[in-house]
């Protein structure tokens, strides 16, 4: 039994009512701010984590092609550097090394088909006369000159190469018998005599050549390298714009005396300059 | 395409296919136009639009059908074709049309 008279109680319920009333709406406000405030949090970290997704694959796109890139760079230069050591840079033509893989190609060839080649060393007479009178840059000119005139003069299976300085191999991978040797040989010394439309000051060239065959004359490279540098040199010391075989048999064969240089007669009315020796 | 794609790979990311797709074009229509910081570099519209506007029509529209077809296939190669196919097909399905290089750089 309350002492306390009714009205009194029923205030201070009320007041009590009241009091749990304002808290609520406190609390209700807090929890409304508290809402706002992880939404606003989540929000920005989603966009934080998409900013940098995409930061991320940006990355990765632009470090994917940089590699392709790089990727393709260092091919071109391997494609560059394979070709500089297989082509000569000045005449680009075959360089020494891939000319003795091709002689020595041409040589098996020939033992295993049983058919004949030729190698021919032909050296430019005159050259250090083009370089002392004109400049290393006409020299070079007459350089790449030679090697254009001297391609053409061959077929597409044949190869010449610039062996060195004013030298150059030429492989005849297969050739029916020395005339014809004698034939490409004698087409070479007249392109080179002829100038033609692109001719420089030193276009008009003359050049000594030996020619070794194969395999009746040797069996490696080196060796009928070695055989048809020799017999340029008996081009050479004969006055050169002439060839001369190795074989003894084979210059009687087109009509010439053993170890003689051959058709310096017959090419020399075509060159006017050029022979005072290489 | 820009639009579509920067907000997923970045504009440099954009910009690296771009360019690169221009590089690889290139090699069979060197006048187009070198991609200005192609790893890093926005698009640039109008240096395309220029060198497009002095070709031939049907040479123009050739490279440009090449560029679209190198930068799809860039893209394809690097996030797989189903993504490439979901993203490139956003622009088409807004502008309701295919638009080329050549229409957006003019």
């Amino acid at each position: 039994m309350s002492l306390l008279p009714e009205d009194s109680v029923h205030t201070t319920a009320r007041r009590a009512l009241a009091l749990l009333h304002r808290e609520a709406d406190a609390a209700r406000k807090e929890l409304a701010v508290l809402r706002r405030d992880i939404a606003d949090a989540r929000l920005e970290f989603d966009s934080t984590r998409a900013a940098c997704l995409m930061e991320a694959n940006e990355q990765l796109v632009v470090a994917a092609l940089r590699a392709r890139e790089a990727s393709d760079s260092m091919l071109a230069e391997l494609n560059a550097l394979s070709r500089a050591s297989q082509f000569d840079e000045l005449t680009d033509t075959p360089s020494r090394t891939l000319m003795l893989d091709r002689i020595d190609n041409a040589l098996a060839q020939a033992r295993r088909r049983g058919i004949r080649g030729a190698v021919l060393f032909l050296d430019i007479d005159g050259f250090k006369a083009i370089n002392d009178a004109h400049g290393h840059a006409a020299g070079d000119e007459a350089l790449r000159h030679a090697a254009t005139r001297l391609t053409a003069s061959v077929r597409g299976s044949d190869a010449v190469g610039r062996f060195g300085g004013d030298e150059f191999l030429v492989l005849l991978a297969e050739v029916a018998g020395e005339s014809e040797v004698a034939l490409v040989a004698g087409k070479m010394l007249a392109a080179l005599a002829s100038g033609g439309a692109e001719a420089g000051r030193s276009a008009r060239l003359s050049a000594s050549i030996g020619i070794a065959l194969f395999p009746d004359d040797a069996d490696s490279a080196p060796a009928l390298i070695a055989l048809a540098d020799a017999c340029m040199y008996r081009s050479k010391r004969g006055g050169g714009a002439s060839f001369t075989f190795h074989s003894g048999h084979v210059a009687e064969a087109i009509g010439a005396a053993p170890g003689e240089p051959v058709l310096r007669r017959a090419i020399t009315p075509l060159c006017d300059g050029g022979r005072s020796g290489g | 395409m820009e639009e579509t794609l920067a907000p997923i790979i970045g504009i440099g990311g954009v910009g690296a296919i771009y360019g690169r797709s221009l590089a690889l074009s290139r090699r069979t229509f060197p006048w187009l136009p070198v991609s200005s910081g192609s790893s890093c570099g926005r698009i640039e519209p109008s240096s395309l639009g220029d060198a497009l506007a002095r070709q031939p029509a049907i040479e123009a529209s050739a490279a440009d059908a090449m560029l679209q077809r190198t930068f799809r296939e860039l893209l394809t190669s690097l996030v797989g074709p189903r993504l490439s196919s979901r993203l490139l097909a956003l622009p088409c399905q807004m502008s309701g049309r295919n638009d080329g290089w050549q229409e957006k750089a003019q």
